[in-house]
């Protein structure tokens, strides 16, 4: 295929099109043949955030054993976490963990009481994480597969994803010992204890149509149980075990014309933890957390333009000891135009309006300029944009400490990003004002604002090919500080990532070398509460063959100290084995 | 060429000699124990010289390693000093003035403070069993134990016995522990305010800072703080001093051995002071606001405030005389939280 042409432009946009837009339910069909020029990617209007649809700098594909910290740091990802396989936070571009947003199926995973969410409650089974400019996007992958991991962490993982015409079934099972020798702060040498996890998930999805309505049903349930391991700086023994079991349900209407197009979304989540520490004569802890919401969404398009209109209502519910009364409501209206206004050059605009409980937020308002060049070797995209985040159910019920006088978040973003055949540099920047912190007051800890969070960032990625060598290299600096001029905890002032790969028939070998600077892991410029920088050096091999794929992973090859969180050594040197079958035949 | 070498060879061995002075020694000063950073972190020994040089992580210089999980208890003796880790479990004894570790007692699940009794050993309260432990001087292993109300928390020798506050923990009590310091065992208990947690004696009274109760639970069951005095002797309270406001909730009770001293509550709190004549609870505050730990010299009647600041931050310490002015500043570490002077 010429992509010189006419028909081969058209048929890459659409080829990019299904790309990206496959795993969004709310994406609207691909636009008039009428359009003379080369149409942009779709840009999609998401309950709370905007996605740029930039071209993701990395994919992380799922593995039977999860996302592992490697290949997230790897992507520029901030990452705090614990042990291996047990829960894990993500922050991005100098942001606390509860500005990431997460999307599953359109919809925005957050845990309604901390508004965060673990990554190992998200669903893997068959989907692989992009990580874009605005945040992550989970999208399912269009062939099924059957994935087995172990590695010499005593781990072990199966994967099973089963895409249909109407129908995709997935389920992951996976346990991992993560034992793993460390030294204490005495200097003493020991297998890590209480770090085990085992987790299941199911994963489905219904599509059906009623007329010209399509109808589909997605939904996924995860048990999790984890060990909490205690700090290197503590005698070694079991720490806290907690479970989770979460469920999630969406379901969507839509219909779509020549101009117009309409959709209805309902979702529910249902969430339990449980919580047991043997210390102190045991300490039992449960929480629950319901989410039920309704998305209405219509629009309509010609020549070249469009409008697009968005309604959420969600009630967020928390129970547990400590939360005194966790139920609020929050409505979102959103308002949305996008379109050509010359050729390559494309643009966004939109407002949005929150409201939670009987707080009204501000008006947000949000702007973008696209351009590419013909060829699609050079392209270029400014975006500003505001965004308001309201307290949780946690800021504002928890016992002791919840603070209902909280204000809302308020920040404004703006971004560049030019990108070329060779690579692509974006810079950002941005203010909060009124971050919400958690922080001692008198005899207790209690969220409070803070007069701002001021961060500029950026990032620089480019790739060189030449035959089978194949080189990249991905930097990261942001610099984000609050008003006392206290850099972001768990924010990575510095990173550098340069993965190699050579290939050889069947045959890819991959190095990745990554270096991150020394991290705070609070306000403080005391050393004493800074992770170190660290280096570290993975490397992988993979056979391709006709039906299956085999890799052998050896992370963290050097054997160095590596630290996500003060006092919590994450295993060194390890090596696992991933067997991947494509399940072809199944029909799409 | 030789003899410059010999001149230089000279120096070196002129100015690494330091007779009678053992290496890394810190001798005259005050030396604060900082609790660390939250979560992960591990403690540091702060040594703050009567010359004003610092050091951040004195334990560290002399030992090459840490001390381990959250400082929590201070305390010294003519020519020891120990440190309570709560997060680490142990308690770790250095020489003084070198600071080098001699050992470290472990076997505890949650050890809280210490006390030199009268033949030598430490005598450890521990929330995590409810119970006071007794620890050899010489093996640094439990040789005895017994078994405390709920939340063992200050302890105070008087003659052969040993006093416990308790606590509480995360509940409430409200019982003082007389313990025969010999047999280790319990002797008597003197009912106080709520949740006693810190004491100390002047003359022949003991005093108790009962830091009261939050009902967290909305339920309604706060309950007030207050000074206790009891004596000695007859173990018979003699005074009761309600707290002012309802919600304070005090604590490190401190004493020059004329004057109390106290801070008002948990987290940032102002310093109280008292004459023991005086008739009621103070009104108001001494030193205003932003104090964590508290240290008063019975040699100088000099006082130290310990200031968190925000407990991530590098704390800092600061020098009042008896009368009230600031004397001096250093920087501590994370969370201050007790000292102790060494002549």
């Amino acid at each position: 295929m010429n992509l010189c042409s006419q028909r081969g432009l058209k048929a890459a946009w659409l080829l990019a099109i299904t790309l990206y837009g496959a795993p969004l339910g709310a994406q609207a069909a691909p636009w008039s043949d009428s359009l003379t020029s080369a149409s942009l990617p779709e840009v999609s209007v998401l309950g709370g955030r905007w996605q740029t649809g930039a071209k993701p700098s990395v994919q992380l594909p799922s593995k039977p054993m999860g996302w592992s910290a490697s290949a997230l740091l790897r992507s520029g990802i901030d990452l705090r976490q614990t042990g291996p396989t047990g829960s894990a936070w993500i922050s991005l571009d100098g942001l606390p963990s509860n500005h990431t947003w997460i999307q599953w199926e359109g919809m925005a995973l957050s845990a309604a009481d901390l508004g965060i969410m673990d990554l190992q409650l998200l669903p893997s089974a068959g989907l692989s994480m992009q990580r874009s400019a605005d945040g992550l996007r989970l999208s399912s992958d269009s062939i099924g597969s059957l994935s087995l991991e172990s590695s010499t962490l005593g781990n072990a993982g199966l994967n099973l994803w089963i895409p249909g015409k109407t129908a995709d079934f997935g389920l992951s099972a996976r346990r991992g010992l993560n034992r793993y020798r460390y030294n204490n702060y005495l200097g003493d040498s020991y297998w890590r204890t209480g770090a085990g996890t085992e987790r299941l998930e199911f994963r489905s999805s219904l599509r059906s149509s009623i007329g010209q309505i399509k109808q589909s049903t997605h939904f996924y349930a995860v048990w999790l149980e984890q060990g909490l391991p205690e700090s290197a700086n503590v005698p070694r023994r079991l720490g806290a075990v907690q479970q989770d079991l979460r469920a999630t349900v969406i379901q969507r209407q839509e219909w779509n014309s020549h101009r117009w197009e309409w959709s209805s979304m309902q979702h529910a989540v249902l969430a339990n933890q449980t919580y047991d520490y043997p210390l102190f004569g045991g300490i039992q802890d449960s929480n629950r957390v319901q989410t039920l919401g309704i998305r209405i969404q219509s629009g309509y398009r010609r020549s070249g333009h469009s409008l697009r209109s968005s309604l959420d209502v969600d009630r967020l519910m928390a129970e547990g000891p400590n939360k005194s009364e966790a139920s609020i409501l929050r409505m979102q209206l959103m308002l949305r135009g996008e379109g050509i206004v010359a050729p390559m050059l494309r643009y966004s605009w939109g407002l949005s309006q929150l409201r939670q409980g009987d707080e009204l937020g501000t008006l947000l308002p949000f702007a973008e300029l696209q351009r590419k060049s013909l060829g699609q070797k050079a392209s270029w995209n400014v975006k500003l944009h505001r965004h308001q985040r309201f307290p949780t159910l946690n800021d504002l019920f928890w016992s002791p400490g919840g603070n209902p006088e909280l204000r809302p978040e308020r920040g404004w973003e703006s971004r560049a990003k030019a990108s070329h055949r060779m690579g692509s540099l974006e810079a950002y920047a941005g203010i909060l004002r009124d971050a919400i912190f958690w922080m001692p007051t008198g005899s207790v800890w209690m969220p409070r604002n803070v007069e701002s969070l001021r961060r500029i960032g950026m990032n620089l990625n480019s790739t060189w090919q030449r035959g089978p060598w194949h080189c990249q290299i991905a930097a990261q600096w942001v610099y984000s500080i609050n008003n006392s001029v206290m850099r972001m905890p768990f924010v990575a002032p510095f990173t550098l990532n340069i993965p190699l790969r050579y290939q050889h028939k069947k045959w890819e070998f991959e190095v990745f070398n990554r270096l991150r600077s020394a991290t705070p892991t609070a306000w403080s410029t005391s050393r004493d509460t800074w992770i170190g920088p660290q280096f570290q050096l993975d490397a992988s091999l993979r056979w391709k063959g006709q039906r299956s794929s085999v890799e052998f992973a050896l992370t963290n090859a050097t054997n160095q100290p590596i630290y996500l969180q003060l006092g919590y050594p994450l295993p060194g040197r390890q090596l696992s084995l991933t067997w991947h079958c494509p399940l072809t035949g199944i029909a799409q | 060429m030789k003899t410059t070498l010999l001149l230089i060879g000279s120096a070196f061995a002129l100015w690494s000699c330091e007779p009678n002075k053992p290496m890394n020694s810190f001798q005259t000063g005050l030396y604060i124990l900082n609790e660390g950073a939250f979560m992960g972190g591990t403690a540091t020994l702060t040594h703050w010289s009567d010359q004003d040089s610092i050091t951040p992580d004195a334990f560290f210089v002399a030992n090459a390693r840490n001390l381990g999980n959250l400082g929590n208890g201070l305390r010294a003796d003519g020519n020891r000093i120990y440190a309570v880790l709560s997060g680490a479990a142990s308690l770790e004894v250095m020489e003084y003035p070198d600071l080098v570790s001699i050992g470290r007692a472990t076997g505890f699940a949650s050890p809280r403070h210490a006390m030199v009794l009268q033949n030598g050993d430490i005598a450890l309260s521990d929330w995590g069993r409810n119970r006071v432990y007794r620890v050899s001087k010489s093996s640094l292993a439990i040789v005895d134990s017994v078994d405390a109300a709920t939340g063992p928390e200050a302890l105070l020798a008087y003659q052969n016995e040993l006093w416990v506050s308790c606590s509480g923990g995360y509940a409430i009590d409200s019982t003082v522990a007389i313990i025969d310091a010999s047999t280790f065992d319990l002797i008597a208990t003197v009912p106080v305010g709520i949740n006693p947690t810190s004491m100390v004696r002047m003359g022949n009274s003991i005093y108790v800072l009962c830091s009261g109760f939050t009902d967290y639970s909305g339920a309604g069951g706060d309950r007030a703080a207050s000074l206790v005095r009891i004596d000695a002797t007859t173990r018979a309270v003699t005074a009761n001093y309600p707290a002012v406001g309802i919600a304070d909730r005090p604590t490190r009770l401190q004493s020059d051995g004329q004057v109390l001293y106290w801070i008002r509550d948990g987290y940032t709190g102002d310093v109280m002071r008292m004459d023991p004549t005086a008739l009621d609870y103070p009104a108001y505050p001494w030193i205003g606001g932003g104090v964590y730990g508290l240290y008063v010299d019975p040699t100088t009647r000099d006082v130290y405030v310990l200031d968190a600041k925000d407990f991530q931050q590098n704390g800092e310490v600061r020098r009042y005389s008896f009368s009230g002015q600031l004397i001096s500043r250093a920087e501590a570490g994370v969370v201050p939280t007790a000292a102790v002077w060494m002549p």
